[in-house]
């Protein structure tokens, strides 16, 4: 635990230096409300009554402050806590998968790997002090990082199953077609934050994060 | 000044980038307005980075202060000038470098093939070019 802690904190260097840089020039505010690109995929009705779910969940897991709560129990707890989080919405989702917190990929906040049906999250976002003042900001992400990445999961299962979640045909093979034709984040950022997976996958997290304090 | 897809192809192949990903940058860049694809093209020739901040920021703060790589961070700076607020958004958060296997591509191929629905292919035609 402490190895993984010290990772943590080496985390939390590289993440001030990469993205805190550009706190340092725009402040977290651009990225508090999402604008309308990042909320405007289309959602089916399934994917409406999952994201009231979600809501529900969040607000039973964690009460009616989210950010209160994190602050308030000791780094090992806030793991262990969205560890359960995260495993219990996959299966609320119905997608199998393991949940693996770890400080192996530094730079990444977190990922779902196709091949080993594992949530890999980073545990950097956790190892802010509650009165840092990005704190909050993190801790959203975390849980907005942990419900992007199980749609993933969900997105790579409709694929294969037919109906799961009632998503259609053409919405299959046009996700089918992106996980072929994927686009990386350092080869072309825009185009990966509109390619159809993550524009999805964007706005279905930030609709289940809306209201979440 | 322009070039064409297969200059553009040798430069990003000797800096590491495979094939599918030269045709994706390809489309981001041919994408651009003229004037980031001016400083595109100029930085592709002669290595100058354009000095003119968007949003606060540079080409040159985007690659030595936040690590991007040099075609992605003029892509970025086009976006900031186009789409400023979506673009910020998504930077600030810590996006994830997602990798899709060669068997997880196969199965989509499999997926598709069984659903008969059409595979697509990102490609760009050898005699295509970018002009400023």
């Amino acid at each position: 635990m402490i190895g993984t802690l010290l990772l943590g904190v080496a985390g939390i260097m590289f993440i001030r230096w990469a993205v805190c840089n550009l706190f340092g020039v725009w402040g977290n505010a651009p990225a508090q409300n999402p604008p309308q690109q990042a909320i405007s995929a289309p959602m089916s009705d399934t994917d409406k009554e999952k994201i009231k779910e979600t809501q529900n969940f969040i607000k039973e897991k964690f009460g009616d402050n989210v950010v209160d709560h994190f602050r308030e129990i000791p780094k090992k707890e806030r793991v262990a806590e969205l560890t359960e989080f995260a495993e219990e919405l996959a299966k609320l989702y119905g997608v199998e998968l393991e949940v693996d917190i770890n400080a192996e990929h530094i730079n990444s906040c977190g990922f779902y790997n196709f091949e080993t049906k594992t949530l890999e999250f980073n545990i950097k976002y956790l190892m802010f002090e509650k009165n840092d003042e990005n704190f909050a900001f993190f801790i959203k992400e975390a849980i907005n990082t942990i419900v992007h990445e199980l749609r993933h999961a969900v997105q790579h299962k409709a694929t294969k199953e037919s109906g799961f979640w009632n998503v259609d045909e053409k919405t299959r093979a046009k996700w089918a077609n992106n996980f072929r034709n994927y686009i990386s984040p350092s080869v072309d950022m825009r185009g990966y934050a509109n390619q159809p997976v993550e524009a999805d996958a964007t706005t279905f997290a930030n609709a289940a994060l809306e209201g979440i304090n | 000044m322009k070039i064409t897809f297969s200059e553009f192809k040798n430069f990003f192949k000797k800096n590491g980038y495979a094939d599918s990903d030269i045709a994706i940058l390809f489309k981001g860049v041919k994408g651009m307005q003229p004037k980031t694809k001016r400083w595109f093209i100029k930085w592709l020739f002669t290595g100058e980075l354009p000095t003119e901040k968007v949003e606060d920021v540079t080409v040159e703060f985007l690659i030595n202060e936040c690590g991007y790589k040099p075609a992605n961070a003029f892509i970025i700076i086009d976006w900031l000038m186009t789409e400023p607020d979506y673009a910020k958004y998504i930077l600030l958060k810590q996006t994830n470098e997602r990798v899709i296997s060669d068997e997880t591509k196969q199965e989509m191929l499999e997926i598709l093939n069984g659903m008969g629905a059409e595979p697509e292919v990102i490609s760009v035609d050898e005699t295509e070019d970018i002009e400023e």
